[in-house]
């Protein structure tokens, strides 16, 4: 793992979201906006500038100052919303290609796996013809989530997205107060556990910590390279408002301290899911009977019991919660290599495989032995060219409050619910689009045949024979006939910027 | 039976009419993944991979080239008979695709016999610089019954009690020997014969734990061209431009985005990809020395080392790779057959074997600048890509013949059949079924 603890960056500079997901905040509202006046939303975006959430608050204690505001807002924009806003050409073009083409390019969604329902076709917002050049993300409330906490952020989104700023409001996208979640998604498992830390920012543990330029622009990455950034001609700049580019100094860094912004809003079908379960359950030979059997089933699609506890720790049942076991485990040191307790295939081994051998985890000569702690940390070092920072947060009310595994499946609960999926990266093509398409989506995934992901499913697009999910074991169980639980509803690559890039962009056109 | 290689390169006279000719193969496709062609699934032809091509640098009015590329199972010895055999083959079997196609192409002519087409072909063979294959002594008929085989084990598997490992496989065993005279599929195995040849488990972790050594063994053919060029080794370290891809990302003009879109477009219909990759040689006879000199390095190490295991310089994922100078030794084409993404695949090659990716390319344009011809270079991870991108070029027609196969999968499925004829020591058994999952 990369980790550089002399890094000082510079909190002031990088917004709020990227450093923090405000676990505090209850209560968050997302409000996707178009750009209709270039000029106008300029000088908007210099007055809310002064309003948004910056990362100062990282650098002390939670219980010291400096504090988060009442509301944090964050804003972020796409590659539309930045040519809207009439920023300079060379760092239009300098911005990386995924985030140029757009989340719903044909060729990406087919790799993403974004076909069938959840093709960009369907999608409710977010496709280039849908008009949504920036993000407005709001979040307030403290302990539990009052009606009132709702109110103002509604008001504030309302106050800044009308016509006089050169905005205009496409889609809100509500969440669930985060209190009555429990940290849960709806399927019912225990959500947002094993991100991994920053580095330059103060922490407790040396654990799973990320070079910082694997998040942001401007620092170096885990290659100890500086991640390719937007940059504007040095003349383009004459109040030097922007960093000078390491490394060229005709060029100002418009990219600095910013990040990519995943946003998939991602619909999820929690009867369907429950009812397969127990219908596959039926169908193993030796599963346990009954809800013990559709909760141990369950767990093995996961990787973890609905409290989220790790099977690689916990074969067995659920054991106690503790966040330094959920977190920092490795499947060779806990004896689970092969994918015995959690299997190979599993939702959190194929979105972290962690020292996983691959292509083949039970080829050693080929892959190296995972059992040898040295292999394990240069494996770990590999997997992590490909994390992301999750922000993610649920919508919709729970089917259950006390998301009960067996009224999960029995109650009937027609409101739409989800998880509105946000995740921060520096390298769109190497991390989150590699996590979609070389793991989740792939069914030769370390050595598996026709297995994609049993939460997120099969490629429909590309038709393998196909879509099982293997339980490894002497001898090996099969679920077959995957179905999918989870479609996509809309989706958008955002770039959110530093205050510099900020000030840099109210600044444009001033005279 | 033997897996040879054979590439043909054509300048072409009307690059329209070879374009719809190729358009024509591709879309008269076999259902299933991959997009595959039909034309070249015939088993006669014995084709694992194969692939046209149209390449034209330099805009809409330049020259352009049709290649078609192909790797085939043989039972002759001799390369240049097999290739001839291949070519004898293609004329009798794919004379109206291939005849369209090389129509539109100098020295072919139009409506020629399969036997005029197939000697036109032989006329414009081109040798490759270097060349790998993941997985020779697998005919097309083996690869599909061993894949099948763990299918049928699985399937037995996932039904059965519990039981212990031993009991478990000779059920298990039992099961195939029943099977073999219901399951067309099986007909014709023979659970008692020995293990068929295959990389075996020493050779190949011999190969795989030598680590250094074999590099510095096989090295001495190369030394002389490397110190008769030293002094230039470093002058090029020096003057070589340092390739910058923020530069060029922001030069791509519309035909660039046109042509990045193509790529795309022929990419990810399945677990395996093509990569085309074409890039001229720097200036000066010397690189080409040069540059020969590495190819020949990597091709006796991919010969003794590499062929056979499913792994190249520590990569796994490919299934077949060979360099090609063309012509005159101005441009250098690469082929390859890899799993899973682009993005994965040159990740390995970050990650994995940056050293032998700089041997093979220094020598050309815009490379990520090296030191000492092996160091640094593809080291820069983004500009790297970038760089592979830039000089990729899109695959209008390609033909695998087995698309949902990972090339470790291929390799796990022998083991899987091997075990099946030679019971498994106490020892081996866990392992042995860890590989059925």
């Amino acid at each position: 793992m990369t980790t550089d603890a002399t890094v000082d960056l510079d909190l002031h500079d990088i917004q709020g979201l990227i450093l923090s997901g405000y676990g505090d905040k209850p209560a968050a509202r997302y409000a996707m906006f178009e750009i209709i006046d270039g000029h106008a939303a300029r000088r908007w975006l210099g007055r809310l500038t002064n309003q948004l959430q910056f990362g100062s608050f990282r650098g002390t204690r939670r219980r010291e100052p400096p504090y988060l505001n009442d509301l944090c807002v964050n804003v972020a924009f796409t590659h539309q919303g930045f040519r809207a806003l009439g920023l300079h050409a060379t760092a239009l073009a300098g911005f990386a290609q995924p985030f140029q083409e757009g989340m719903d390019e044909p060729n990406r969604a087919r790799r993403l796996g974004d076909d069938g329902p959840s093709a960009p076709e369907h999608w409710k917002w977010g496709r280039a013809d849908q008009g949504v050049h920036g993000l407005l993300a709001v979040f307030g409330g403290n302990g539990d989530a009052e009606p009132d906490d709702w109110v103002q952020i509604q008001d504030f989104i309302t106050s800044q997205l009308h016509r006089d700023h050169g905005v205009r409001l496409i889609v809100e996208l509500d969440t669930v107060a985060s209190n009555r979640t429990r940290r849960k998604e709806h399927f019912g498992f225990r959500d947002g556990i094993a991100n991994p830390r920053l580095g330059g920012l103060p922490r407790e543990t040396e654990d799973d910590v990320l070079a910082p330029g694997e998040i942001l622009l401007g620092q170096a990455n885990g290659y100890e390279k500086l991640p390719l950034s937007p940059e504007v001609p040095k003349s383009a700049d004459p109040r030097g408002i922007l960093l000078a580019a390491k490394g060229n100094p005709e060029r100002h860094d418009f990219g600095s301290n910013g990040s990519y912004l995943v946003f998939r809003q991602l619909v999820q079908d929690v009867q369907a899911f429950w009812n397969f379960v127990e219908r596959a359950r039926q169908d193993l030979p030796d599963a346990p009977e009954g809800r013990q059997g559709r909760e141990w089933l369950a767990a093995k699609f996961v990787g973890r019991w609905p409290n989220g506890t790790p099977l690689s720790l916990y074969p067995d049942a659920p054991g106690p919660i503790s966040d330094q076991d959920t977190d920092a485990f490795t499947f060779g040191k806990t004896g689970d290599a092969f994918g015995e307790r959690c299997p190979v295939g599993a939702h959190i081994r194929r979105t972290n495989p962690r020292d996983t051998a691959l292509p083949v985890p039970h080829d050693p000569e080929l892959s190296g032995d995972p059992r040898d702690s040295e292999f394990a940390a240069e494996r770990l070092r590999l997997v992590d060219r490909h994390r992301i920072l999750r922000r993610g947060r649920a919508y919709g009310p729970p089917v259950d409050d006390e998301y009960d595994i067996d009224a999960l499946r029995t109650q009937s609960c027609p409101e739409p619910r989800g998880l509105h999926f946000l995740c921060f990266n520096a390298n769109l093509s190497r991390q989150f689009e590699f996590v979609q398409s070389n793991w989740i989506q792939n069914p030769s995934f370390a050595g598996l045949s026709h297995d994609p992901d049993p939460l997120l499913g099969a490629n429909r697009e590309v038709p393998y024979r196909a879509a099982n999910f293997t339980l490894q074991g002497c001898p090996a169980r099969r679920v077959r006939n995957l179905q999918r639980f989870v479609e996509l509803e809309g989706g958008a690559y955002f770039f959110m910027p530093s205050r510099r890039a900020l000030e840099y962009l109210a600044s444009q056109g001033q005279v | 039976m033997n897996q040879e290689t054979l590439t043909v390169v054509a300048p072409v006279r009307d690059v329209a009419k070879a374009r719809a000719a190729l358009a024509a193969i591709a879309a008269d496709r076999l259902p299933g993944c991959g997009a595959r062609p039909r034309v070249f699934a015939d088993p006669a032809l014995g084709i694992h991979f194969a692939r046209l091509v149209l390449l034209q640098e330099g805009g809409a009015s330049a020259p352009a080239s049709l290649v078609f590329e192909s790797n085939f199972d043989t039972r002759e010895e001799s390369t240049t008979e097999a290739r001839a055999e291949q070519l004898a083959l293609l004329g009798e079997h794919c004379l109206d695709a291939l005849g369209s196609a090389f129509a539109c192409c100098e020295g072919f002519a139009p409506n020629a016999s399969g036997a005029e087409l197939a000697g036109a072909l032989e006329r414009r063979l081109i040798p490759a610089t270097a060349s790998y294959q993941g997985h020779t002594q697998r005919d097309l008929p083996r690869i599909r019954l061993e894949r099948h085989l763990r299918e049928v084990l699985l399937s037995f598997f996932e039904r059965m009690p519990k039981g212990t490992p031993r009991e478990l496989y000779h059920a298990a065993r039992h099961h195939v020997r029943l099977q073999t005279g219901i399951d067309p599929e099986l007909f014709g195995f023979d659970v008692d014969a020995p293990a068929p040849e295959a990389p075996n488990a020493g050779v190949r972790s011999k190969r795989l734990s030598a680590g250094l050594a074999p590099w510095f063994q096989n090295i001495k053919p190369a030394l002389p061209i490397v110190f008769r060029y030293l002094r230039n080794v470093f002058t090029w370290q020096r003057t070589d431009l340092e390739f910058d891809q923020r530069a060029r990302q922001e030069a791509w003009n519309d035909d660039d985005r046109t042509l990045f879109r193509e790529i795309a477009e022929s990419e990810d219909h399945g677990l395996q990809n093509a990569l085309t990759h074409i890039v001229p040689l720097k200036a000066g006879t010397n690189r080409l020395d040069v540059l020969r000199a590495a190819h020949a390095y990597i091709d006796v190490m991919a010969k003794r080392h590499f062929d056979d295991i499913g792994q190249l310089g520590g990569i796994p994922t490919i299934h077949f790779a060979k360099w090609l100078l063309i012509d005159e030794g101005k441009r250098l084409l690469f082929f390859s057959n890899y799993d899973s993404s682009w993005e994965s695949y040159l990740g390995d090659f970050v990650d994995q074997a940056p050293i032998g990716l700089n041997l093979a390319w220094t020598c050309t344009e815009l490379y990520p600048r090296t030191l000492l011809m092996a160091l640094l270079g593809a080291k820069d991870e983004e500009r790297f890509k970038a760089w592979s991108r830039a000089h990729q070029r899109p695959t209008q027609v390609f033909y695998c013949a087995y698309p949902d196969l990972s090339i470790a999968a291929l390799n796990n499925n022998t083991w899987i059949r091997c075990g099946i004829h030679q019971p498994p020591s106490n020892v081996d058994l866990p392992g042995w079924f860890r590989r059925i999952t």
